[in-house]
């Protein structure tokens, strides 16, 4: 114990974490609440969007959360599975 | 932002009532028999650490998992207490000296909405007629004290809620974080939320964590992730001994320990709220695995609420003297008191708890 106490001591000096993303954190909870409402406006369970898309429910739920590090696929995925179409804009 | 609170004092969420706990550390467990309020304390926390109406709707449906629950409407009907219409009602003073006084209260009445504006609520089903719903009408708001200015921000939203149109407040919208508060329930470990993320973000920190990990499984090498067949990322493990394998195929202590990780990184500056601290972890690795939390969170400066059932705990907690001669940790036991309606506590230092069980046994728990 005494080893990883000294391990920790030594080695949590050289760790700084980035002042939070917060733009980052905020796009992946506009994406979540898009999402949500048009799965809910097209009466889709959470269930029948995973078996549309290949997508675990579990993973669909955290993406309806903002809690998953969405991959561009996987978004397309979940637009196809709503049969919305992706559009990217920059502003 | 805030990030450490000093006192707080909860006059009315769900079952507690008139708790005042006045000498808040940077390390608290709070002790107690089941239904003693615990869980309702940390969530009072991250109740007011966002205070809209937004987070309240979020936050209302924390309990419900795995649960045949009601709408988001129901839960939040539930939160408020149900002997009298005072509402929410939490306050607290912070290190810094400012303060946050949080209501939240209304009454449910039985209204009629047109048709139109039902609607607007449920796109799918069409409306010909009057609907007569139970609706919340209501007020959630706050105010913030800030000590140097000696100015008061008031703050107050009005709320029309009912069953139909509670899901689209859950969008999240504005920013009025007043802390940073990181959740960890007993059950919730296995999804980590965005843990693994944060972590693999720090290499440092990673490297940090990995050596942790060695505490369950010391053939642990890194974690990464790998592409599945989707090309959809899956958490993994690199072990030693049988190479990349799925973070799934571990037992709920490594995953644990990742997600109270990320949850200190995301805390950082800010407030870290563990829920069954020991819940999935063998009484052998207590020390080790607190140690990893108390420097860590020492570290980012993160202030510590945890609750725990095990005495075991407790006592390998008391065995950590820097924690103990420090003074950095408070126990706080709270109790149901039915004849004076209220939520006692009782707040005691490690140095007294250590003493006590010493010489009397003492059961801090009860």
């Amino acid at each position: 114990m005494n080893n990883f106490l000294e391990y920790l001591d030594k080695n949590l000096n050289e760790v700084m974490f980035d002042d939070e993303d917060d733009d980052y954190t905020n796009l992946l909870k506009t994406i979540a609440t898009m999402i949500s409402n048009t799965r809910n406006e097209n009466k889709i369970t959470q269930h029948e969007l995973s078996e549309i898309t290949h997508i675990q429910q579990g993973t669909i739920s955290k993406i309806e959360n903002g809690n998953c590090n969405l991959t561009l696929k996987m978004l397309q995925r979940v637009a196809d599975g709503l049969g919305k179409k992706l559009i990217v804009k920059f502003e | 932002m805030e990030n450490r609170i000093n006192k707080i004092f909860v006059k009315n969420f769900r079952g507690l009532v008139d708790l005042e706990l006045n000498k808040l550390n940077r390390i608290n467990v709070l002790v107690g028999d089941n239904n003693s309020g615990k869980t309702s304390f940390l969530e009072c926390i991250k109740l007011i650490s966002n205070p809209n109406l937004n987070n309240a709707i979020t936050m209302c449906t924390t309990r419900t998992k795995q649960l045949r629950a009601g709408s988001f409407f129901t839960e939040f009907i539930n939160m408020l207490p149900k002997r009298d219409n005072s509402g929410i009602n939490i306050s607290c003073i912070f290190d810094s000296g400012n303060e946050l006084k949080y209501r939240l209260n209304g009454n449910v009445v039985q209204t009629l909405i047109n048709p139109i504006e039902m609607s607007e609520y449920i796109k799918i089903i069409k409306f010909d007629s009057m609907q007569n719903i139970s609706q919340f009408n209501g007020k959630i708001g706050y105010d913030f004290y800030n000590k140097n200015t000696q100015d008061i921000k008031k703050n107050e939203q009005e709320i029309k809620l009912n069953a139909f149109n509670a899901f689209n407040y859950r969008s999240f919208k504005g920013k009025s974080n007043l802390m940073k508060v990181a959740y960890i329930s007993p059950v919730d470990y296995a999804g980590i939320n965005r843990s693994f993320d944060i972590i693999i973000k720090n290499e440092k920190y990673k490297e940090i964590v990995i050596e942790s990990l060695k505490i369950f499984d010391p053939y642990i090498e890194d974690i990464l992730y790998m592409k599945d067949d989707f090309g959809d990322p899956i958490e993994c493990v690199k072990n030693s001994k049988v190479g990349i394998i799925p973070l799934s195929c571990y037992g709920d202590g490594v995953k644990k320990l990742l997600s109270v990780a990320g949850g200190i990184a995301s805390a950082n500056n800010g407030i870290l709220l563990i829920d069954e601290f020991e819940t999935a972890i063998h009484i052998k690795n207590y020390d080790d695995v607190f140690n990893f939390v108390d420097k860590a969170c020492e570290k980012f400066n993160v202030q510590l609420f945890i609750t725990t059932h095990s005495i075991e705990a407790v006592d390998e907690l008391l065995k950590i003297d820097s924690l103990v001669e420090n003074s950095d940790i408070n126990f706080i036991t709270l109790r149901k008191d039915y004849d004076l309606n209220k939520t006692v506590s009782r707040t005691l230092s490690a140095r007294e708890v250590r003493e006590n069980r010493k010489n009397f046994d003492f059961e801090v728990r009860l």
